[in-house]
């Protein structure tokens, strides 16, 4: 299997967008029964080379071989037909179709002249579905389903056109841990049927517990091509940066040393989400929130915000009621809330870095006219980029030619803007790539030591285990456990979180 | 774990938005009850099957036209044209009758004008990557001036009586207009709900991005969707020929805001994606019915226009509530 000869196999690639190079020169391949991890920072150019292989993108300098023949895709037709399936990063979804429609779009079955042959729609997207472990409704709308399902009808829509390769994008950025399982099934059974996998992850424990080969880039360069089993993970973290990770090492500390309680919540209820939750997160605490899909914890940071209106209980800030019915009266208190999905909730795409990071920034300060206004705002800009190492080249850069990473730190920087010192945080580090996570979690333990009070909710154990003093998990809306800063593991909080669930479907 | 939460979750996620698209056509009909009704308690003559004839054939151009687009509006586009499309339409179709063209022809001729100007429509949004919105502003003052032009200024009358008897004949009871609109719906509904180019409307207009990358081609997409509006604007054109028989370039004028005030009032969304074809139909059959009824009361032609923007804008704030409903019940399973 190792010496088999490649299926697809990419030589010498490069490509530029207008001045900017984005790929200079990568050769990289994929065999038939093999999973080959694609790994490297954002920026490194894993996703220009994935359209490169889908069709989106034309390479400018470089060849595609298919089976050893040379092709040149027109576009993602084309290399679908060719066998080429992608399951790409950015759901391609159309959310008010159900699901077998878009599964089989563009390639719909028909019977008379041109009718849609909805039966046989319904029966091969069916058969795609259970095979995927997903027991829904053909006919369902997409937009009905979960982030996690959404993501098992994408890979289904691939599945339909039975690729010889498979290019899955960061498939698992959107699952929880057993849908993560469920997902490495799929893609074994996938690599047994001599599928030839291209993994693109962040994770590196999945890149080390799936892949067979693992190819390594870095500012749009192949740093290397290595077998799983000859490298180890600081080795590929040090050949992803072209540095060694700086190890912040971590140190949960007991709650209630020297801070005053900033937010103070009880009894907070909200009908079908979560009922009668406690905690307090004190200055200069990270208080985590842990819980599966559904445990309510989405929608008690959303609450403290004002996004959506509690049923029962109250919320202090400092002593304070948190009367907070919309975000300007939550702001206005001192409560920030990073929310989990930065492109349709946070950034808007068509303003500049500096105007995102001031969005929220009370207007009241920073002088009388607009023009003194925006000196000011440069000034703080240069101190809120040094703050969080935000890379990027000048305050008036439109915000979409950042990386996913540096976007996520410019809106953890309309925090600081907004002189928030209750911090309510929704998968800091979803998508972001390690070098960024590592200054992200830098930041919030500055940010705590400074004075604020975090809450972190995360689907990320790990994560949480990393960065937290304690954590609160949830289940189905109600707060299971707090964890202290001696059971602060990333096995004890999944346990938590999987006990209770399952102790309450026994119970159901 | 996601099998058990998919299937658990399915009945409830599903029936508020199929209960409110439903809710829509029922509304529409409920309020069309209670004015048929209301009006006929007042008056009785409304309840004649003149008076009923006379809407069903009222309804008949903006719901045809409406069908066109309908289609165009899920296609997340708009056609602003079809009021000078109508225009051109008819007076190609009056102009060529009265010298003496056979009827057949000089419909086609009328149709095939349609077509064409859609088409273009369709090529300017396509090709030259112009915004529907625009493309069609533009077309919109072109097909007015070709229909000035052809006319010469002047007004043609239809002295063909086989053509004015499209609006007067019937066909087991129900006038003829109104025939050809359940065609037209039973044709355009086929189309956008059971094969996969209504599909691939539906899936471009809802999510481009998505549409492309799974192979769709839009050019033809657009191309065809505004051709078809460009019939049904033109078949509305023929319509009003057969109707009132005198014709100029100046017909139609504000014809393409009554149109997508038929097809938004009928539940189909501005945002793309869905089209709801039937709405379109009883949304017509409404606004026909509400003229007539405000005719038949002796209400000036001046309050009628508010009518119909009241209604419109009552419309759209419920759809707006219909799509905050849908909205979150799909954003609480998004954790």
């Amino acid at each position: 299997m190792a010496d088999s000869a490649p299926i697809l196999a990419a030589h010498g690639i490069v490509k530029r967008f207008g001045g900017v190079q984005a790929l200079g020169g990568v050769d990289f391949d994929v065999r038939a029964g093999e999973v080959h991890a694609l790994v490297g920072e954002n920026g490194a150019g894993k996703s220009t080379l994935i359209k490169i292989l889908g069709g989106l993108h034309k390479p400018t300098e470089g060849e595609i071989e298919l089976r050893s023949e040379r092709v040149s895709f027109s576009g993602p037709l084309a290399s679908q037909r060719a066998g080429i399936g992608v399951v790409a990063q950015e759901f391609t979804l159309v959310p008010k179709l159900s699901i077998a429609e878009n599964v089989l779009l563009g390639r719909e079955p028909r019977r008379l002249w041109a009718l849609l042959d909805w039966p046989a729609l319904r029966e091969r997207t069916s058969a795609l579905l259970s095979e995927l472990g997903l027991e829904a409704d053909p006919r369902t709308p997409v937009a009905s389903l979960s982030i996690a399902d959404q993501q098992l009808v994408e890979i289904a829509k691939a599945l339909s056109l039975e690729p010889t390769v498979l290019i899955m994008d960061e498939p698992s950025a959107a699952l929880n841990e057993s849908e993560v399982d469920r997902l490495f099934e799929v893609v074994s059974a996938l690599r047994d049927r001599d599928v030839g996998v291209v993994y693109v992850s962040h994770r590196l424990e999945e890149v080390f517990r799936l892949a067979d080969r693992i190819t390594v880039l870095r500012d749009g360069e192949r740093v290397g091509t290595h077998d799983k089993d000859s490298m180890s993970e600081d080795e590929l973290i040090t050949e992803m940066l072209g540095r060694e990770l700086e190890q912040h090492e971590h140190e949960p500390r007991e709650a209630g040393d020297g801070g005053e309680a900033l937010l103070q919540v009880t009894g907070l209820s909200l009908d079908g989400a979560f009922s009668d939750v406690d905690f307090e997160v004190r200055a200069g605490e990270i208080l985590g929130v842990a819980g599966l899909v559904g445990s309510g914890r989405s929608e008690l940071t959303r609450a403290l915000f004002g996004l959506l209106t509690p049923t029962a209980g109250s919320a202090q800030i400092d002593g304070t009621a948190l009367a907070a019915t919309e975000p300007r009266a939550a702001l206005a208190a001192g409560v920030f809330l990073l929310s989990e999905d930065r492109k349709s909730d946070g950034l808007i795409p068509d303003l500049s870095v500096r105007e995102n990071l001031f969005l929220t920034a009370s207007p009241d300060d920073g002088g009388s006219s607009w023009r003194l206004r925006a000196d000011a705002e440069t000034k703080e800009y240069e101190e809120v980029r040094e703050f969080l190492d935000i890379r990027a080249h000048s305050p008036e850069q439109p915000i979409p030619t950042l990386s996913g990473g540096n976007q996520q730190k410019v809106l953890l920087g309309r925090a600081l803007t907004s002189k928030a010192r209750v911090l309510l945080l929704n998968e800091p580090t979803r998508g972001v790539d390690i070098g960024a996570k590592s200054d992200i979690y830098a930041a919030l333990r500055k940010l705590a030591s400074e004075g604020s009070a975090v809450l972190i909710s995360s689907s990320d154990a790990l994560e949480l285990s990393q960065v937290c003093d304690r954590c609160l998990v949830m289940s189905r809306g109600r707060a299971i456990r707090m964890l202290g800063p001696s059971e602060l593991d990333e096995d004890t909080i999944v346990a938590t979180a999987v006990r209770a669930r399952a102790e309450e479907d026994a119970a159901s | 774990m996601s099998t058990a939460s998919a299937s658990l979750r399915r009945p409830g996620r599903l029936s508020p938005r199929r209960l409110l698209d439903a809710m829509q056509s029922l509304g529409l009909l409920a309020v069309l009850v209670v004015v048929f009704i209301g009006v006929s308690i007042a008056e009785p003559r409304f309840f004649s099957s003149d008076s009923i004839k006379a809407i069903l054939i009222n309804s008949s151009m903006l719901a045809v036209c409406g069908f066109g687009m309908t289609l165009a509006i899920a296609l997340r586009g708009i056609d602003l044209s079809v009021g000078s499309v109508q225009a051109l339409a008819a007076v190609v179709a009056a102009k060529l009758s009265s010298t003496g063209t056979p009827l057949a022809l000089a419909i086609a001729a009328a149709l095939l004008a349609g077509v064409i100007a859609g088409a273009l429509n369709g090529v300017v949004i396509s090709q030259l990557r112009v915004p529907a919105f625009v493309a069609t502003l533009g077309m919109m003052s072109i097909a007015r001036g070709v229909a000035l032009i052809y006319s010469n200024g002047g007004s043609f009358l239809v002295s063909d009586s086989s053509f004015t008897d499209i609006s007067r004949d019937s066909i087991a009871g129900v006038p003829l207009p109104f025939v050809i609109t359940l065609l037209a719906l039973l044709a355009a509904w086929t189309l956008f709900n059971h094969t996969p180019f209504g599909r691939h409307i539906a899936a471009a207009g809802g999510n481009e991005d998505a549409a492309v990358a799974s192979g769709i081609r839009l050019a033809p997409l657009v191309i065809i969707v505004f051709a078809i509006v460009g019939l049904t604007a033109a078949m509305a054109g023929v319509l009003l020929t057969a109707q009132v028989a005198y014709i100029d370039g100046t017909v139609g004028v504000g014809f393409e805001l009554n149109v997508i005030a038929v097809v938004v009032l009928g539940g189909t969304s501005l945002a793309g994606g869905r089209g709801n074809l039937l709405g379109t139909l009883l949304a017509a059959i409404l606004i026909a019915s509400i003229t007539g009824a405000l005719n038949i009361l002796g209400v000036a032609t001046l309050y009628q226009y508010l009518a119909v923007g009241l209604l419109l804008i009552l419309a759209l704030a419920l759809q707006s509530l219909r799509d905050r409903l849908a909205g979150r019940s799909s954003a609480d399973g998004g954790e």
